[in-house]
């Protein structure tokens, strides 16, 4: 076997009363099949992936992809399992997110989209106006998360954002609105916030749409020890702890169960 | 590897009430969990405990928790 494969997506239509060729179809659509092909094979991270190499030929129009063997059969087992499932909610944010855009320029332009791969001789999957790869949107559900890191950018034309450099999740775009940047006195960047942000998370894989992030709330984020701070916490607490004895009361809380 | 702390409902009753007998212990151990950058956490079922009873948490949006919230907490 080689160790380079190669993936094939196929795209049956017409442009215009023409049937298509590469000297009708738009480099747009090439851009867009370039992009999702790329999200297909490496959907979480670009940094130090394999050489991709594309050709494009007759019949109607033929994007080639070559790349190692081994991501061309796990790319394999992925169309099967789509084609076989008929649905995109089991694949990861980005993967789905390809799927869908594959299909949304198929019922835009008429165009239907065989991929077939070099481990398989048959189309593998299929993607015309006539099928339905979405994901289902209600196993995306509302949800509010904290975040913490620095913010390194704030601003933006049309989206107002700030963008968040976490450690679990890279850095994270959220949208708040131009009034709340514009009420800003103090400069932002740089400096370590929380962040409370609703966003969308599915219900089954707890993956979080990063691309959904609104912001509640910017919190001051110190991790420095702070006494009068703490104190003055205490002052309001205390009330209501008075005469406690804490064994007592959680024991008695949690009905003998000690956890 | 950073390290991480979950803590119990009943750290925060002692924490939080200077009367309790093991206050200082709690506060010791917040200041040094704090300074060696020690990540705290708290699940929502201690949460939900303290809450039973003490009033500052009673709305997760209340000034005070979200004070608390701004140390390295995660929720």
């Amino acid at each position: 076997m080689d160790n380079i494969g190669d993936i094939e997506i196929k795209v049956v239509g017409k442009s215009g009363h023409l049937e298509l060729t590469p000297d009708n179809y738009d480099i747009r659509q090439i851009a867009s099949i370039l992009q999702n092909v790329e999200d297909l094979l490496f959907p979480n991270s670009k940094k130090g992936r394999p050489l991709i190499t594309y050709d494009i030929q007759e019949g109607s129009v033929r994007h080639i992809f070559k790349t190692p063997i081994q991501y061309i059969i796990g790319f394999s087992a992925i169309l099967g399992q789509i084609q076989d499932s008929n649905s995109i909610d089991f694949l990861d944010l980005k993967t789905a997110r390809a799927i869908e855009s594959i299909q949304e320029l198929s019922l835009q332009k008429n165009y239907e989209f065989q991929f077939s791969t070099s481990v398989k001789d048959n189309i593998e999957l299929s993607i015309s106006p006539k099928t339905k790869f979405y994901r289902t949107e209600n196993i995306w559900v509302d949800a509010e998360f904290y975040f913490y890191g620095t913010l390194t950018n704030a601003g933006g034309k049309s989206k107002a954002n700030i963008h968040l450099d976490t450690k679990e999740y890279g850095s994270l775009t959220i949208d708040t609105g131009k009034d709340f940047l514009e009420g800003q006195e103090e400069n932002l960047l740089y400096k370590k916030f929380g962040v409370r942000a609703t966003g969308k998370q599915n219900l089954d894989t707890g993956e979080l749409d990063t691309k959904s992030l609104k912001l509640l709330e910017l919190i001051d984020y110190s991790t420095k020890y702070d006494s009068d701070y703490l104190n003055a916490l205490i002052a309001k607490a205390k009330k209501s702890w008075e005469g406690v004895n804490t064994d007592d009361w959680l024991s008695n809380l949690r009905g003998g169960y000690e956890a | 590897m950073k390290h991480s702390v979950l803590l119990d409902t009943s750290f925060f009753v002692r924490l939080l009430n200077d009367e309790d007998p093991l206050h200082n212990n709690a506060k010791g151990y917040f200041k040094y969990f704090l300074e060696e950058e020690i990540v705290l956490k708290v699940s929502t079922i201690s949460i939900a405990e303290y809450c039973v009873k003490g009033k500052i948490f009673a709305n997760p949006a209340s000034s005070s928790w979200q004070s608390l919230t701004s140390n390295p907490f995660v929720l």
